[in-house]
């Protein structure tokens, strides 16, 4: 009998074997969870605490984000006419623009309308009443065309530069900045992210070391019995897989329950400010995102645990 | 089946554990190794077993020369030894059937094969009864049969024995080698490490004597 002999199992009954460890690992490694079940919740929460973290700051920067977009595509500019144009001169200027591309819809406001408006809006009738004449100019706001969010200053020039026009108004820097912000807000989730990942990942790594240590005694004896490196890793590759799992799940819930929490009073601010929240959820495409990120990341925590001490563990 | 060519052994420190070792051991044969404590005999297990590899000399267990085996080889050459713990090793927090179930489950076979395995190896040792029990449930005379079960459950060709009934009164010890004498009348060779030299004296086998590191005497 030579060597070869006795160590080709053949592939097929190796891939065998190996397929019925894992079926075997997948019912018995809830069990070993569930017998420790003050251990395990705790490794659940801290890593459905890490991920939930992250998580609910992307979901608050993806409603701001809706947010400017929608102001984006409302933007106006104002173009405030000479006094001394006319309506008729107004209303056609109104439709030249209207026939430039850039431009969804334009409408003129005589100075008699926009005295009534800013009456019934400003409340200030008593004293609007004692002006002789209407100080206002007749205005002609526009609106960009959807995929022309930025309505630019080369347009603002040229408008500026029209006879009939005073003064191009065009109130957007304030909206750049808190896209600027948004994105400075976006790279911070990012890093957030990377950062707390790193700490699921330790956390597992941790959990997993502390229980090859506590089977220490077992891994000796599948050791000397003949089980290889991979045979002793699998239960632990498997428990790292089932962390990621549930703490994932966990950290769903958990981002759920906060949006539930907080939802009604940002509802309320956003009110106040005229605007309606949408997208402050997470959507199952995302949640799915989050318990696959927290299975991969916790497993690889744990296959970085089993290599650095299943090795160690030899029979003496 | 096992054989030490001038094997010797030297520990970092200078200790030589095992000096210039020579026996070879025929398929099929039981022997017993015996000596005090400190002579050799763990470390010609942990030799055996692919623990250790000599520092001189060749050992040869399986028709495998154990100088050198890969490390990734090592696991696929003791699933075809049965060894047998002085304290049984068995785990606590398995059932009978699972600690005997676990060279197999190793071995990747079938939950159906491992169910008639494991019942054919507990029918052999007596405890076929206590399949479900735990391992604290059984008297240490139970325990260890379950460790030679375990042991013996892959069918291996060659079973070692480390002080098998160090723990155990003399009816019991006989009983335990009753069973190794069992297991070698099918065809297996059996080596027992004991250091019981009249329950030794009493078996019609060859006695390796080791003393210091060497052996003393290799009866023909």
């Amino acid at each position: 009998m030579t060597r070869n002999q006795s160590v080709a199992v053949g592939a097929n009954e190796r891939l065998a074997g190996w397929w019925r460890h894992h079926q075997f690992l997948f019912a018995q490694t809830p069990r070993d969870l569930i017998r420790k079940p003050i251990a395990s919740m705790l490794t659940w929460l801290v890593i459905a605490i890490a991920l939930t973290l992250p998580t609910l700051f992307y979901v608050g920067i993806k409603g701001l984000t809706g947010l400017t977009d929608g102001w984006h595509a409302g933007a106006q500019m104002s173009l405030f006419l000479q006094t001394d144009v006319s309506d008729e001169r107004a209303l056609a200027l109104s439709e030249e623009l209207l026939a430039r591309p850039e431009i969804a819809s334009a409408r003129y406001i005589a100075p008699d309308q926009g005295l009534a408006e800013f009456r019934q809006q400003s409340g200030l009738e008593a004293l609007l009443d004692n002006l002789d004449s209407n100080p206002l100019p007749g205005v002609i706001e526009l609106t960009p065309q959807r995929d022309q969010l930025d309505f630019g200053e080369g347009l603002q020039m040229t408008f500026s530069a029209l006879p009939e026009v005073a003064r191009v108004q065009l109130d957007l820097a304030w909206l750049e900045r808190l896209g600027e912000m948004l994105v400075f807000a976006q790279k911070l989730v990012w890093l957030l992210s990377a950062l707390l990942s790193l700490a699921v990942l330790l956390v597992v790594g941790n959990t997993i070391r502390m229980s090859i240590e506590q089977r220490r005694d077992e891994i000796l004896v599948v050791k000397v019995v003949g089980g290889t490196d991979a045979f002793v890793r699998r239960p632990f590759l498997h428990m790292g897989a089932w962390y990621g799992l549930i703490g994932g799940i966990f950290a769903c819930v958990m981002v759920q329950i906060c949006l539930a929490v907080l939802a009604p009073s940002l509802a309320s601010i956003a009110q106040s400010y005229g605007v309606t929240l949408t997208a402050l959820s997470l959507s199952i495409g995302e949640s799915l995102f989050i318990i696959f990120a927290s299975i991969v990341v916790s497993l690889v925590g744990s296959r970085l645990a089993v290599a650095r001490h299943i090795r160690d563990i030899e029979p003496s | 089946m096992i054989e030490f060519d001038q094997v010797s052994k030297r520990y970092h420190g200078g200790h030589e554990a095992l000096k210039n070792v020579t026996f070879r051991l025929d398929q099929g044969e039981m022997a017993f190794v015996t000596g005090h404590s400190g002579a050799g005999k763990s470390t010609m297990l942990r030799l055996m077993m692919a623990i250790e590899q000599p520092t001189a000399g060749q050992v040869r267990v399986n028709h495998r020369i154990i100088n050198r085996m890969p490390r990734r080889q090592v696991p696929f050459f003791r699933r075809e030894l049965g060894i047998v713990h002085q304290n049984h090793e068995l785990l606590p927090e398995k059932t009978v059937f699972e600690n005997i179930a676990l060279p197999l489950q190793i071995a990747g076979m079938s939950p159906r094969d491992i169910d008639n395995r494991v019942r054919a190896a507990l029918d052999k040792v007596g405890l076929l009864d206590k399949i479900k029990y735990y391992p604290v449930m059984l008297s240490g005379g139970e325990q260890q049969r379950i460790g030679i079960a375990r042991a013996v459950v892959n069918k291996p060709k060659i079973i070692l024995a480390d002080e098998p009934t160090g723990n155990l009164d003399p009816a019991l010890s006989r009983d335990i080698m009753d069973l190794f004498r069992q297991f070698n009348r099918v065809g297996t060779t059996v080596l027992v490490v004991s250091h019981d030299l009249g329950l030794v004296a009493r078996m019609p086998y060859r006695v390796l004597t080791l003393k210091q590191g060497q052996l003393k005497r290799v009866p023909v």
